[in-house]
């Protein structure tokens, strides 16, 4: 069954960042553990993101102000699998093209976690890494970076 | 070097007219086409300007990664000299670690952001849209304090 990727309530918004935050999982840009939601929706707001249900999780798109066909992605959904993800992310990114009109789409890694496993299953290859650019676990870390196409 | 400060609501004329999108250096001034200049208010993004010349954005702020995106853009004064004003700006008013920027892969104006400190990290494809066609770009990162 085609999983389905729908727009989030503000409701479920605040449901699945706090089961993020449970599960200390990062998404577009945010550090759930540590950013209140309020902070976290005023940047959604700011950096003009798609939020969408997926599974029990969320995925999101920002549009790139210097592309209109390309914009980056994120995608947390707590518990899952990797068949799950792969399920997940393939309708995600097929969304993409056929509702939004992107032709490609980057992930910039919020926070290491053993979501990277899943993104090249999905058509996203890795591009190389931003140096020192996240603070977490009390050091700097390199920020790895994907990009596909969504057809 | 040229004195960056503040915006002001009077520098609205100037940053609509300089601005031509997210990128580390431009200049010539916003083309009929160019996107809307950034949102001067609030805490992700700070619009710095010399008067009549040119004007310096640090967007997507976050003080816990010390980092920011850094744009530049000016009419018709050296873009370069505007990059380096504002270089100092982020690392000694506004304590970020590093900054990231945008330029066009292959970009007229790479050797000068190198020339100061930039370091090419990412090229990203079809990640600006140009005279029809989505070419690559690439993000560059200037580290202003090891600590």
């Amino acid at each position: 069954m085609t999983p389905e990727i729908v727009p989030c309530t503000t409701a479920q918004l605040r449901r699945r960042l706090e089961l993020l935050t449970d599960h200390r999982m990062a998404f577009l840009g945010r550090d759930t553990r540590t950013d209140p939601v309020a902070m976290i929706e005023d940047w959604f707001r700011y950096v003009r993101a798609r939020l969408f249900t997926a599974g029990d999780g969320l995925f999101g798109v920002v549009p790139n102000e210097l592309n209109p066909h390309q914009a980056e992605i994120d995608i947390a959904v707590p518990g899952a699998s990797a068949a799950e993800y792969t399920a997940l992310l393939g309708a995600a990114i097929r969304l993409c093209r056929t509702h939004l009109d992107l032709h490609s789409v980057v992930r910039i890694e919020p926070n290491r976690d053993g979501r990277a496993a899943h993104l090249e299953p999905a058509g996203l290859r890795p591009i190389g890494v931003l140096h020192g650019c996240r603070f977490q676990d009390g050091d700097y870390h390199d920020q790895r970076l994907w990009w596909g196409q969504t057809a | 070097m040229p004195e960056l400060r503040g915006y002001r609501t009077r520098d609205a004329g100037l940053l609509a007219t300089a601005w031509q999108g997210p990128l580390l250096m431009a200049t010539g001034g916003a083309g009929p086409f160019a996107p809307p200049p950034p949102e001067p208010d609030g805490h992700w993004c700070r619009v710095l300007v010399v008067p009549d010349a040119g004007v310096a954005v640090l967007d997507r702020i976050d003080h816990v990664h010390r980092t920011a995106r850094l744009s530049v853009a000016t009419l018709d004064a050296p873009v370069v000299d505007l990059l380096a004003a504002a270089l100092v700006v982020a690392g000694e008013r506004l304590r970020l670690r590093q900054v990231i920027g945008v330029l066009p892969t292959g970009d007229e104006q790479q050797t000068a952001a190198a020339a100061l400190g930039f370091v090419a990290e990412v090229t990203i494809p079809e990640h600006v849209w140009r005279d029809g066609n989505a070419v690559p770009a690439t993000i560059w990162r200037a580290g202003l304090d090891d600590t």
